[in-house]
């Protein structure tokens, strides 16, 4: 895997965010999602430089929805992970249980000192 | 479904302005939802708050580039209302920032010297303009000042307190030409149980009309609460800023009991927000009738108060209140003074008519010398501008060449010195405000605090604005215009390297060099004099030793002693203390040498003369005092005795007089006066002098012996007084140690300001300290500001004249020959700023002799000393880089072509 293809850690959860969000995905349910289940306040440039950065990368992409009455009129930007995006995720799954595997005991919190 | 909020406007035009038109449509509509979102959740308010700073934290140069790497894939929806030039005016203003800024970046030591020197300019300027506003400016609250007026006596100054008497004749003799009549007195009070005194006013008559202010819950006082003692319980209004201290603003409180000088008064009355009292920075907490002033109705201790009625001028009542001060002369011996009366309109006075004229003086020299000071820091940075434009005037000629237009560039370096501008501005409103904050806290030799609003005013956060602005357009602007004018050609040839080339640059940057060490010439004169002025204050004597003294003030008249308990408890309290350890005398005092504070109460005259008209009595500062007073102190007692024990009985007053007053009375100090008679003004008219005191200095170093009468506290019992205690140990420990001794002996008695005599006499140096501290300080820093300047000349002379060092050289010409070729040309310069400054010096000098105490605006000393020191500093400054000169390499030097 290339340096560059590397996925950090903020890709990552936005990532499964839109995963998650499946058609509802958008600049702020994403981030609603990220404050809700990772806990992390992500500014808004933040949020939409790292979708562009995904789009770019190839692991989503995304469509201009019809303006809605709700947000002032503006039309919302939907995304939707592609099939390079999925396989990305899972690889990292994979590279994060392959990390973990066998430190279940190692890390149980009581032990270290029982010892 | 009910209609959305609606974001705040404005922020969303800045939103769309910083945006790319890509990502209008997608972040505006998502920070639109989450507004609304916010709303319901917790109000409008909270809700536009953030999301303006949603609008401020927005980061249009990130977003950007990442869509530049998306090559176009993202198509804006829709049409956007704002402009596409317009969009693109916007984006060339961050890219031009942004580039000022990284440029800056690459010199950081340059940004933080330019930025530094802006940051002190601007500082010190707004710092003076704050506080100059804050009090000459500042809104004191009272309705149309031009209608009201304060009224004095005139006597040794034209403004004298005013008596009971002459408020009555004001109030009751016009009928028609006043509507409101007031009298006052600034008294402090302690509130609750607690050892806090707030600053009070006691009124009589209609004050909240004369000022126009009536309480804005509540009633104002009636008639008859300030002249009948026996009316009942006592009452109170609370300024505004007081109800919100003490009682966080409950309405409830007009009408419940609060405790002044532990006496229960009744809260009447809230007063609207903005009105502390007439004196700027005194800051009135609570307004009580002067039941008081009616029981010695002919003491001098108020200031009096009228609003005009309509129609009437400030002619007019002049006129009025002269023709009062003639009834009040009618009658009156023809030996006293007769009355007469200074009107000044309230929109005249800041503090008090007095101090604004002392003040203004010192406002006046704060500014000249702030402005000098930003004049330096801007000099300094127009010199590092055009160090830097002639550093890059080869990129620019290089960029010209290539295409560049000379607008892109000009605009470029004006940005640049904007940035630094605004980042100078920005450093200089936090140091005055820090500034501040810290002269404001510094010890005053004042019973109450100063109160003064040096809160960010729009005022002055526009004036550093300006300042900051025009000073960065203004550097900016000349080696920017200087740059942009370079010849593409002779530049690309490196006219650098030739023989003659870079004299005229050379001047101007000269030019520049010798303002500043003119400039620091005259700041530094400035704080030598201060300097010279306090040494010689502090080895003035003062005529009595602070050292080993500790003080602390008890005050039993603020806990309702009666005056038996309150003798009694100063015999225990002389006592209790003898017993601390350490301590070997002790007595009390109504007041030490250096104090401000005044008491002329008893007037002493000679029986055997002829009183002159007008003269009659010798008013003389008073001080109440017990036995070992002067042995406390170390006040010598030249002739006959200190007081005894005896002196606490009936008959004569004892009196001690102090070498001045003895002058004062017979013409000549040396007088053997002990055992004759004096009329006393008071208490029967029976004097008899016991002994001669050397004469202290009384209130300030500078001042001539003036006369002083000490009389037995014993005989005349006071309802505060200071308890003194000469030791051995730190006399600080032994204060504390009275405080707690005292409030052992009586918990509720109010004890405060435990201090050692050095620290009170010590106050009389502020004003020689402060001035001493500033200017010397701001002096320094030119001097270093002019040897950075200085050293930046020589070592671009040395650049420039590379080549030709190297033909001196290979021709013959010795590393000394060299080194002082270089400095010739800095030091020529220093010179001339040197001359400059020292006439200019020689004039500020004649204009700081009001402030200055046993040196002369000419001092020699300091004007030999300045120019010679700075001469050293220069010397060095210039002699670093010349050094670098005589290691030039003539074979590389001819080979740089």
């Amino acid at each position: 895997m290339g340096r560059e293809q590397h996925l950090g850690d903020l890709e990552q959860l936005v990532l499964l965010a839109v995963v998650r969000l499946g058609k509802d995905a958008y600049g702020a349910s994403v981030r609603r999602e990220l404050r809700s289940r990772a806990g992390r306040s992500v500014a808004v440039s933040t949020v939409y430089v790292t979708l562009m950065r995904l789009e770019e990368k190839g692991l989503v992409r995304s469509g201009l929805g019809a303006p809605t009455a709700v947000r002032g009129g503006k039309a919302k930007r939907h995304f939707r992970v592609t099939e390079a995006g999925v396989e990305r995720l899972q690889e990292e799954r994979a590279v994060l249980r392959r990390m973990w595997d066998g430190l279940d005991d190692a890390l149980r919190p009581a032990d270290a000192h029982g010892r | 479904m009910a209609a959305d909020p609606r974001p705040p406007r404005s922020a969303s035009a800045l939103i769309r302005l910083l945006l790319p038109l890509e990502l209008e449509q997608a972040i505006l509509g998502d920070l639109s939802e989450e507004y609304a979102e916010r709303v319901k959740e917790s109000g409008r308010r909270r809700a536009a708050a953030w999301f303006w700073l949603q609008a401020i934290t927005l980061r249009p140069l990130r977003l950007r580039r990442a869509l530049r790497a998306l090559n176009g894939a993202w198509h804006p929806g829709g049409r956007s209302p704002i402009h596409t030039s317009l969009r693109h005016l916007m984006e060339a203003l961050v890219q031009t920032m942004r580039h000022a800024t990284r440029r800056l970046l690459k010199t950081p030591g340059f940004t933080a010297i330019a930025v530094l020197s802006l940051g002190l300019g601007i500082g010190a300027n707004t710092a003076a303009f704050t506080l100059v506003s804050a009090i000459f400016l500042g809104d004191d609250g009272i309705a149309e000042p031009e209608r009201a007026a304060q009224v004095y006596r005139a006597f040794d100054s034209p403004y004298w307190s005013i008596s009971w008497n002459d408020y009555r004749a004001m109030r009751d003799d016009l009928g028609g030409v006043f509507t409101h009549t007031t009298a006052h007195r600034l008294r402090t009070m302690r509130v609750g149980d607690s050892d806090e005194v707030i600053p009070a006013l006691l009124v009589s008559g209609d004050y909240f009309g004369v000022m126009g202010v009536p309480p804005r819950v509540g009633r104002p006082f009636v008639p008859g609460e300030d002249t009948d003692v026996d009316a009942g319980p006592e009452v109170v209004i609370l300024s505004h800023g007081f109800w919100m201290r003490r009682f966080a603003g409950d309405p409830g409180v007009v009408g419940r009991e609060i405790r002044l000088n532990a006496r229960p008064v009744t809260v009447v009355g809230i007063l609207p927000p903005g009105f502390e009292g007439a004196a700027i920075g005194i800051g009135v907490d609570v307004f009580v009738p002067d039941a008081g002033a009616v029981a010695s109705p002919g003491s001098d201790n108020l200031i009096g108060g009228v609003r005009l009625a309509d129609g009437v001028s400030m002619e007019q009542a002049r006129a009025a209140l002269a023709a009062v001060a003639a009834s009040l002369n009618e009658g009156r011996p023809e030996s006293l003074r007769p009355i007469a009366f200074t009107v000044v309109p309230e929109s005249e006075v800041a503090v008090h008519p007095g101090i604004d004229e002392a003040v203004l003086p010192m406002a006046a020299l704060l500014f000249a010398v702030v402005v000098l000071v930003l004049l330096i820091a801007c000099t300094n940075l127009a010199s590092f501008l055009l160090t830097r434009a002639a550093d890059r005037k080869k990129e620019f000629a290089v960029r010209i060449a290539m295409g560049a237009g000379r607008g892109r560039i000009v605009s470029q370096l004006l940005t640049e010195s904007m940035v630094l501008g605004v980042l100078g501005g920005v450093l200089g409103v936090g140091l005055a405000y820090g500034g501040l904050t810290l002269l404001l806290s510094m010890p005053l030799p004042l019973p109450v605090g100063l109160r003064l609003d040096i809160a960010p005013d729009l005022r002055v956060l526009l004036f550093t604005l300006g300042v900051s602005l025009l000073a960065g357009v203004a550097f900016g602007s000349a080696p920017a215009l200087q740059a942009s004018r370079a010849e593409v050609a002779p530049t690309l040839r490196d006219e650098a390297g030739s023989v003659t080339g870079g004299r005229r640059k050379l001047s101007l940057r000269g030019t520049l060099v010798m303002a500043q060490v003119a400039m620091s010439v005259v700041l530094l004169v400035g704080g030598g004099l201060f300097l010279r002025s306090l040494g010689r204050a502090a080895n003035v004597d003062a005529g009595f030793n602070p050292d080993d003294v500790a003080v602390v003030t008890v005050d039993p008249g603020t806990t309702a002693y009666e005056e038996e308990e309150g003798r009694r408890l100063y015999r225990d309290l002389l006592e209790r203390t003898r017993q601390i350890p350490g301590v070997t005398t002790v007595a009390l005092g109504t007041r030490i040498p250096l104090q401000v504070g005044i008491g002329r109460g008893f007037g002493l005259r000679r029986p055997d003369v002829e009183p002159v008209p007008g003269r009659e009595f010798l008013f003389p500062q008073v001080a109440f005092v017990s036995p070992d007073y002067f042995e406390a102190l170390d006040i010598e007692v030249l002739r006959g005795r200190a007081f005894t024990d005896a002196d606490d009985g009936a008959g004569s007053v004892p009196l001690i007089l102090t070498e001045a007053a003895v002058a004062a009375l017979w013409g000549d100090p040396r007088e053997d006066v002990v055992g004759r008679s004096l009329v006393v003004s008071r208490a029967d008219g029976a004097g008899r002098v016991v002994g001669v005191a050397r004469s202290t200095k009384i209130v300030s170093l500078g001042e001539d012996p003036e006369p002083m009468l000490y009389l037995p506290i014993g005989r005349f019992h006071q309802g505060a007084a200071l308890l003194i205690a000469e030791g051995s140990g730190p006399p600080s420990a032994r204060a504390a140690a009275m405080r707690a001794a005292a409030k052992e002996l009586a918990p509720d008695l109010y004890v405060h300001s435990a201090m050692t005599a050095e620290a009170s006499a010590g106050a009389a140096l502020l004003l020689p300290r402060l001035g001493a501290g500033v200017l010397a300080g701001f002096g320094a820093l030119a001097m270093l500001m002019a040897a950075i300047g200085l050293y930046g000349v020589v070592s671009y002379t040395v650049a420039q004249r590379r080549r030709e060092v190297g033909i001196r050289l290979s021709l013959g010409a010795t590393a000394e020959e060299v080194v002082r070729m270089m400095m010739a040309s800095g030091m020529g310069v220093v010179g001339l700023g040197l001359l400059v400054g020292l006439v200019a010096a020689a004039a500020a000098g004649r204009l700081l002799e009001r402030f200055l105490f046993g040196v002369s605006g000419m001092d020699p000393v300091t004007f030999l000393l300045v120019p010679v020191f700075l001469l050293a500093v220069a010397f060095v400054a210039a002699w670093i880089p010349a050094r670098r000169a005589s290691r030039v390499q003539p074979s590389e030097a001819l080979r740089a072509e």
